[in-house]
C-alpha cells in the first residue's frame, strides 16, 4: 500500500474553504516561510479511500476480541460519545473563565469525589495523562512528603515486585529513586520473608499492582502494609488492575496512601495507539498538600481551580487534564452507578471461565483462582514441539483473535497474559478456547503452520528490535525529492488564495 | 486572517500592539476591565475573547479575540455592537 506521500499530485485539493470578499493582508516578508509546506495533495474520494484502508489494517476491539493482558481492552460504550459531544463539552475552551465552565467544573469534581469513593483515599488529581504518569506524579509527593519531614536525605528506596509493570522501575528512576527488587513466593504473592530483609529506615515506599501481573490478589496485603507503615514508607498502588477489584475492594482499605487509576482501562475511554489517556491519582489526607494545582473545588453551589495550595508540586500537565477523558469516563461509571462491581464481578468470572478450560493444556504457574486476568506459559510446549509463546500468539491472529500480551510478567517464561474483560460474549470466549487447544493440538501435529503464522495478515513477523529501536514513524522527506522545488513560485499562490 | 484584519478595522479600539502584524488573532483595548467587557458580551450571547490580565501584568484593559474560518462577517459586525455596548 502507498503511503499518502506518494500519492500526492500537485495542486490537488479534499476540500475548499467558502470564497471571502474581504482581502487576505500582506503578511511582512520576513514573516513568510519561504516555500509551502510539503503537505500531502490528494483528493477528497483518495483521502477517505486511503484511511478507510489503513482502518481495515488495522486491529482494534471493534473488529475483534482482544484479551491483551493488563489494557483492559473493553468495550466502549457508544452513548459514551454522544455525551463527550454535548455542545457545552465539545466546544468549551480550556481556558473558558470558571463562571462559563459551570458545568465541567461540576463534572470533574463529581468524578474526583466517585474517584476518592473506589480508591478509599481522601482527595483526587485528574492531571496525570495516562498511568505512568500518574506513577511519576505519586513519587513526587511521596519525595515532598518526605522533604517536609526532613527525611529526604535518608530515604530513598522504592521496593517494586518482580511481576510488576515495566513502567514501575522507570518511574521510579526518573523520580530520582532507587530500585529494590522483591521476589515472589511459589503461590504468587510477594515474598514477605524477602520484603521483611528489604525494608528499612531508607525506604521510601512501595508501588504493587494489586491483582498483580500475574492476576493474583496479594493474600499477605494487610501484613505488606503493616511491614511498610511501621517503617514509615508509603504504599502505591499501580491501578493498571483495578478492573478486578471496583466496587469489591478499595486500596485506600488495604493501606496504600496513593492510587493511579487508568481512566483508559478500567473506566472505558478508548484507547490503543497511543491515547488520550487519563491517569488521576487519589491520596491518603497526609498527602493531599502536595497535589497538583489546580485542584477543583466546590463552594456551595459553586465550582471553581483552587491554586491556593503552598506544598504543591506544582502541574504536571497542560490545563486542567485529559477533558473528553474525563467525561467518558463519568458517563461510564454513571450507567452503572451503585451495580459498578457487577463490572468487576464480570471481568473475573469471565477470566476464571478461560482459565479452567485452558489450564490443563498449557503451564499454569500459581494454580489459584485467579482475578480479572491470568498467566499461562507455553514451556512445555516449547521444550516438546519448538513452539512458544510468540507462536502461539502469531498463530491467534489467523483465528481473528488479538495476540494476548507475551513474555510478561519476566518471572514467567514464555508467558501469555490473557485478558477477557466482562464485555465479551460467552461464545466468543468459547471460540477462543477452541482456538487456543487447536493451536496446542497444531503444536504436535503440524507444527510449520504456527512457525509461519499469521499467514493473511499485512505484516508477519517483524523484526521487532529494529522495530522497537529503528521505529520510523514519519515521511523521511530527505530520503524523496521535494516536489515543490519547481514551480515554488505558483504554489505559493495557490496556497495563498486557500487562505 | 482577512476575517481579522476586517474585525481590526471594524471593532474600532486602540490596539495593544499597533506597530505589530497580526494573524488569526489582535490585542485591542476595551477602555475598561477586559472581565467587565466579557460578561457583558457574554450577557448578550456572545464569548469575545481572552483576559490578558489573566497572564499579564498592567493589561487589565485588554482583550485578545481571535477570529476563525468558522465566523463571518456577520458575526464580527455582531462583537463590534456588543463592546459597544
Amino acid at each position: 500500500m502507498k503511503l499518502i506521500y506518494e500519492k500526492s499530485q500537485e495542486g490537488r485539493r479534499a476540500s475548499s474553504l467558502p470564497p471571502r470578499t474581504l482581502p487576505v493582508p500582506d503578511v511582512p516578508e520576513e514573516l513568510r516561510r519561504e516555500r509551502p509546506p510539503r503537505l500531502p495533495e490528494i483528493s477528497e474520494p483518495e483521502l477517505v479511500r486511503h484511511f478507510t484502508q489503513l482502518s481495515t489494517r488495522t486491529f482494534g476491539v471493534d473488529t475483534g476480541f482482544y484479551p491483551l493482558g493488563s489494557c483492559t481492552m473493553k468495550h466502549n460504550p457508544r452513548v459514551n460519545e454522544r455525551v463527550v459531544n454535548f455542545p457545552g463539552f465539545r466546544d468549551l475552551h480550556p481556558l473558558q473563565e470558571e463562571d462559563g465552565a459551570q458545568g465541567a467544573l461540576e463534572l470533574m469534581w463529581r468524578l474526583q469525589e466517585i474517584l476518592a469513593e473506589i480508591a478509599g483515599l481522601h482527595a483526587v488529581s485528574l492531571q496525570p495523562a495516562a498511568g505512568s504518569q500518574g506513577e511519576l506524579t505519586g513519587l513526587m509527593l511521596m519525595r515532598a512528603y518526605f522533604a517536609e519531614r526532613g527525611e529526604s536525605d535518608t530515604r530513598h528506596k522504592i521496593v517494586i515486585p518482580d511481576t510488576a509493570h515495566g513502567t514501575n522501575p522507570a518511574s521510579v528512576t526518573m523520580a530520582g529513586y532507587e530500585v529494590t527488587p522483591v521476589q515472589t513466593d511459589p503461590r504468587g504473592n510477594i515474598d514477605v520473608d524477602d520484603l521483611r530483609a528489604k525494608v528499612d529506615e531508607h525506604t521510601a515506599g512501595l508501588m504493587l499492582t494489586n491483582p498483580s501481573t500475574l492476576g493474583l490478589f496479594d493474600e499477605n496485603i494487610e501484613e505488606i502494609t503493616r511491614i511498610f507503615h511501621n517503617a514509615g514508607a508509603l504504599m502505591y498502588y499501580d491501578g493498571a488492575n483495578l478492573n478486578a477489584v471496583c466496587g469489591i475492594s478499595r486500596p485506600g482499605d488495604m493501606g496504600f496512601d496513593i492510587v493511579h487509576f487508568n481512566l483508559h482501562k478500567t473506566f472505558s475511554q478508548p484507547h490503543g495507539g497511543g491515547g488520550p489517556g487519563g491517569g488521576p491519582i487519589a491520596v491518603r489526607d497526609r498527602l493531599e498538600p502536595f497535589l497538583p494545582v489546580p485542584a477543583v473545588v466546590r463552594d456551595g453551589e459553586r465550582f471553581r481551580y483552587d491554586y491556593d495550595r503552598p506544598q504543591t508540586i506544582g502541574k504536571v500537565r497542560g490545563f486542567a487534564g485529559p477533558f473528553g477523558v474525563f467525561v467518558r469516563s463519568y458517563a461510564y461509571i454513571r450507567s452503572y452507578g451503585p451495580r459498578l462491581r457487577e463490572m468487576s464481578e464480570v471481568a473475573v468470572l469471565n477470566a476464571n471461565y478461560l482459565l479452567a478450560q485452558l489450564k490443563d493444556a498449557y503451564d499454569l504457574p500459581f494454580d489459584r483462582l485467579c482475578m480479572h486476568e491470568f498467566v499461562l506459559s507455553a514451556r512445555t510446549l516449547k521444550r516438546r514441539d519448538g513452539i512458544t509463546a510468540l507462536d502461539v500468539a502469531k498463530r491467534l491472529m489467523d483465528y481473528d483473535f488479538h495476540p494476548p500480551t507475551i513474555y510478561f510478567p519476566l518471572n514467567v517464561p514464555e508467558a501469555l497474559m490473557i485478558e477477557p474483560t466482562e464485555t465479551e460474549a460467552k461464545e466468543t470466549l468459547d471460540e477462543f478456547v477452541e482456538a487456543m487447544l487447536e493451536i496446542v493440538r497444531d503444536a504436535s501435529e503440524r507444527p510449520e503452520v504456527l512457525k509461519e503464522a499469521p499467514h493473511d495478515r499485512p505484516v508477519g513477523r517483524v523484526d521487532e528490535v529494529k522495530a522497537a529501536k529503528r521505529a520510523v514513524v514519519r515521511y523521511l522527506f530527505e530520503d524523496h525529492p521535494d516536489l515543490s522545488a519547481d514551480g515554488s513560485e505558483a504554489r505559493q499562490l495557490e496556497a495563498q488564495k486557500g487562505a | 486572517m482577512a476575517l481579522a484584519a476586517y474585525g481590526k478595522e471594524r471593532l474600532g479600539l486602540p490596539l495593544v500592539f499597533p506597530d505589530r502584524a497580526t494573524f488569526k488573532e489582535v490585542a485591542i483595548r476595551v477602555g475598561r476591565p477586559a472581565d467587565e467587557a466579557i460578561r457583558g458580551a457574554r450577557a448578550q450571547g456572545v464569548h469575545p475573547g481572552y483576559a490578558l490580565r489573566r497572564d499579564y501584568a498592567g493589561m487589565d484593559d485588554a482583550l485578545l479575540v481571535c477570529v476563525t474560518e468558522k465566523r463571518t462577517e456577520a458575526d464580527i459586525d455582531r462583537l463590534a455592537e456588543v463592546l459597544a455596548a
